[in-house]
């Protein structure tokens, strides 16, 4: 059913199953080796193709528009403006250079690095906008990469600074840059970043998590000195050094399970205030994520790729984005009569960059 | 109902691509297009203006070549009925071909970027490395060096000198007999498992386990012609063309993918290690003939190898019976070091008797003592 009204609502109706994506999963993964993984733009592209059109909002299907030559061409921009000339560098500085200067351009070279990576994950979410339809109006990216790139680096020396607690202020910080800039078409999204807006319990639930991680850092620490992993050389005897190695990887994914049950609150507390911050038209966003909605997707996604070998990591990423996306609240309807079409087509390749540092999220 | 007759229209749904408003429309086909009428839009298009962007269960999903984001939406069973107007339009099969093209296309390429990479890659790289100006190496080779010294424990003191001082006469005599193409210096460095290096440049360097496992200065003086050989042959400077360009063409295309670059990284791993048998080989060669000449003891070469076969085997070697548990005999392809057997039965066959009367030999004592300074390490170096 089809209204052609004015004003629709925008619920969220998210259908994609396991089963599909499982499969498209496989046989994308196989081809990645003929081709020496230069398949991964296209298998990429149809991912976000079946995703998006799984995905209807008013009842009305996104629509991804990107192409995998797109991808492509991104990829061989980046690297042989970015990539190859930084390897260069590397791999002079190494040969020719005396030691302490090799030192010096290689915390240089990581330093840039880190900017970068901040930089091409604001080319990924622009170029997936840019290819993102819905009603035949695409969504768009604005600001600048750099900048938000130099920003995002700011912010993470303030969290380095202070051992993390600044972490939850950046995420909101970056997030309000981002979604301050979008628009549909030609329709701004606003977020709310005041601290009245902050009603989430992000602060309690991040002590949470600080100090949870710490103790579990604590106790693989501990028991690592226990069971003898740091007398290296103590003794050589493979068979004792593998059970060891095995017993240290056993007791790190135990913790990682508790880490994931300690985290959930907190999570599900930041997407919640993000989603509420935003708004669009008349049209008020917000979540009703649950911590245990993430430990639930958390668990079964780990043991869905393990039981699928790896093959099962695309249903994996669907499953994220299903819960998500159906887990959004609207409030509210937009009047498309505010709508016109995006103005810029956005970049006319693919985010290179980004594949180079994989800061697509998956996605 | 589904139209029969030319002409007569089925309900579809337009987006004009400027606004997000759906235009509820009558698509109507006929021989030479589709016509849509309804809510003010009005027009006319070609059966070539368009195109298939998607075909559902539920739903066709056309779109505008001229208009890249106008959408016209037709029911399923409604386009199944004007299809005969307009097969090409409809038809899903061409597209799957195309995309089948595709992937073949890029299923080639990949196969040429592997040819290119594990064949090209070990092919250019002796030329590139003769192509290198010596001066050129020579820097590398003591970067290298450096780096190598700083993971590796240097063995430094009045005993290291004294060690590469006893060596400097047999060096002068075989580099005479046989240039090696740059100056050759040795240096010492802790390390339990006997090994040579050979970097670009000339440098040398000499485990203190080979120093433990050799039994005379004559064998030293063996494995160092030996590793005179691939100075002189820049095998030094060819491995690391070839390692540096696979792996950062690798690293490259792969984007860091996980399971492919694995595999990728496991195949290259071999197409090296044959390469490095040649090498080998050649140095062994180089090895004879310069020791012959130089007035040496070829017959040296094959004891020294004797000997590292017997470490191998040995009590602190990966032969050994504690360490054999669960350790399987690696097939010689898989080795870096082919069977020592085969280099031992080879050097053997090919030594000649000594050209001149035999040198002075340096002093084992002095040689044996070169770490002797040099505290020990807490940690062993990274495997």
């Amino acid at each position: 059913m089809r209204a052609a009204a004015d004003r629709v609502s925008l619920a969220i109706e998210q259908t994609s199953k396991i089963g599909p994506m499982l499969w498209l999963g496989v046989w994308t993964s196989l081809l990645l080796l003929p081709t020496l993984t230069l398949f991964r733009f296209w298998s990429r592209t149809l991912f976000r193709r079946k995703l998006w059109e799984e995905t209807k909002i008013g009842g009305e299907p996104l629509e991804y528009i990107g192409k995998g030559s797109e991808l492509f061409i991104g990829f061989l921009i980046a690297t042989f403006t970015v990539g190859l000339p930084v390897v260069a560098i590397f791999i002079f500085a190494q040969l020719f250079l005396p030691l302490p200067l090799y030192f010096v351009v290689g915390a240089i070279a990581y330093l840039v690095l880190i900017w970068l990576i901040y930089v091409a994950y604001f080319l990924a979410r622009r170029y997936l906008m840019s290819r993102t339809m819905w009603r035949g109006v695409r969504l768009h990216q604005g600001g600048s990469a750099m900048s938000f790139g130099l920003a995002a680096f700011g912010y993470l020396l303030l969290t380095i600074i202070t051992l993390g607690w600044y972490a939850p202020i950046m995420r909101l910080r970056l997030a309000e840059r981002l979604w301050g800039q979008t628009s549909f078409g030609d329709l701004k999204f606003t977020y709310d970043g005041s601290k009245e807006a902050r009603t989430e319990p992000v602060w309690a639930s991040f002590a949470l998590a600080w100090f949870g991680g710490l103790a579990l850092v604590g106790v693989l620490s501990a028991a690592s000195f226990a069971i003898g992993l740091t007398d290296v050389g103590a003794a050589d005897d493979p068979a004792a050094m593998l059970a060891r190695v095995g017993a240290f990887y056993g007791l790190a994914l135990l913790l990682g399970l508790a880490y994931l049950l300690m985290a959930a609150w907190h999570e599900a507390a930041m997407l919640r205030q993000i989603a509420k911050s935003i708004r669009i038209g008349d049209v008020r966003l917000g979540s009703r994520l649950k911590h245990w909605d993430l430990i639930g997707l958390g668990l079964t996604n780990i043991l869905l790729v393990i039981l699928t070998l790896g093959f099962g990591g695309l249903a994996a990423l669907m499953r994220v984005w299903r819960l998500i996306a159906q887990r959004i609240e609207t409030d509210g309807d937009l009047d498309l009569t505010r709508v016109g079409q995006a103005a810029d087509r956005g970049p006319s390749q693919g985010e290179g960059l980004a594949d180079a540092f994989d800061m697509s999220g998956g996605f | 109902m589904a139209p029969s007759a030319e002409g007569e229209g089925v309900a579809a749904v337009w987006f004009d691509g400027t606004s997000p408003i759906a235009k509820r429309v009558t698509a109507a086909a006929a021989a030479d297009g589709l016509r849509i009428d309804g809510q003010g839009a009005s027009r006319r298009f070609a059966y070539a203006d368009l195109k298939l962007i998607a075909y559902g269960r539920d739903e066709v999903r056309l779109g505008l070549r001229a208009e890249p984001d106008a959408r016209l939406l037709i029911s399923a069973v409604d386009a199944a009925a004007i299809a005969r107007f307009a097969p090409r339009l409809f038809d899903r099969g061409q597209a799957r071909a195309r995309a089948g093209l595709q992937m073949a296309g890029l299923a080639a390429a990949g196969c040429g970027l592997i040819a290119l990479l594990f064949i090209g890659a070990p092919m250019a790289a002796p030329p590139l490395a003769q192509a290198t100006p010596r001066t050129v190496e020579a820097q590398m080779g003591e970067n290298l060096a450096a780096q190598v010294n700083l993971v590796y424990g240097a063995c430094s003191g009045p005993a290291a000198e004294a060690a590469a001082e006893a060596l400097a006469a047999t060096i002068s005599r075989l580099a005479a007999a046989a240039d090696p193409g740059f100056p050759v210096t040795v240096s010492f460095v802790l390390e339990d498992s006997p090994n040579a290096l050979a970097l670009p440049g000339g440098g040398v360097i000499i485990t203190q386990g080979l120093l433990e496992t050799l039994t005379g200065p004559d064998e030293l003086t063996a494995v160092l012609a030996h590793e005179m050989g691939h100075v002189a042959a820049r095998d030094g400077m060819t491995a690391l063309y070839r390692t540096l360009g696979l792996g950062v063409m690798l690293d490259v295309l792969t984007g860091g993918s996980g399971i492919a670059q694995q595999a990728m990284v496991a195949a290259g791993q071999l197409a090296d290690l044959s390469h490095t048998r040649a090498q080998e080989a050649r140095a062994d060669d180089y090895a004879l003939a310069a020791l012959a000449a130089a007035g040496e003891d070829p017959a040296a070469l094959a004891r020294a190898f004797r000997a590292l076969q017997a470490w191998e085997g040995g009590d602190d070697g990966p032969g050994s019976p504690e360490a054999s548990d669960g350790r399987l005999a690696l097939p010689e392809w898989l080795s870096s070091h082919p069977d020592l057997d085969a280099r031992i039965a080879r050097a053997e066959a090919q030594a000649r008797p000594p050209a001149a009367a035999r040198p002075p030999q340096p002093d084992w004592a002095v040689l044996q003592q070169a770490c002797a300074d040099t505290p020990a390490r807490r940690l062993p170096p990274p495997q």
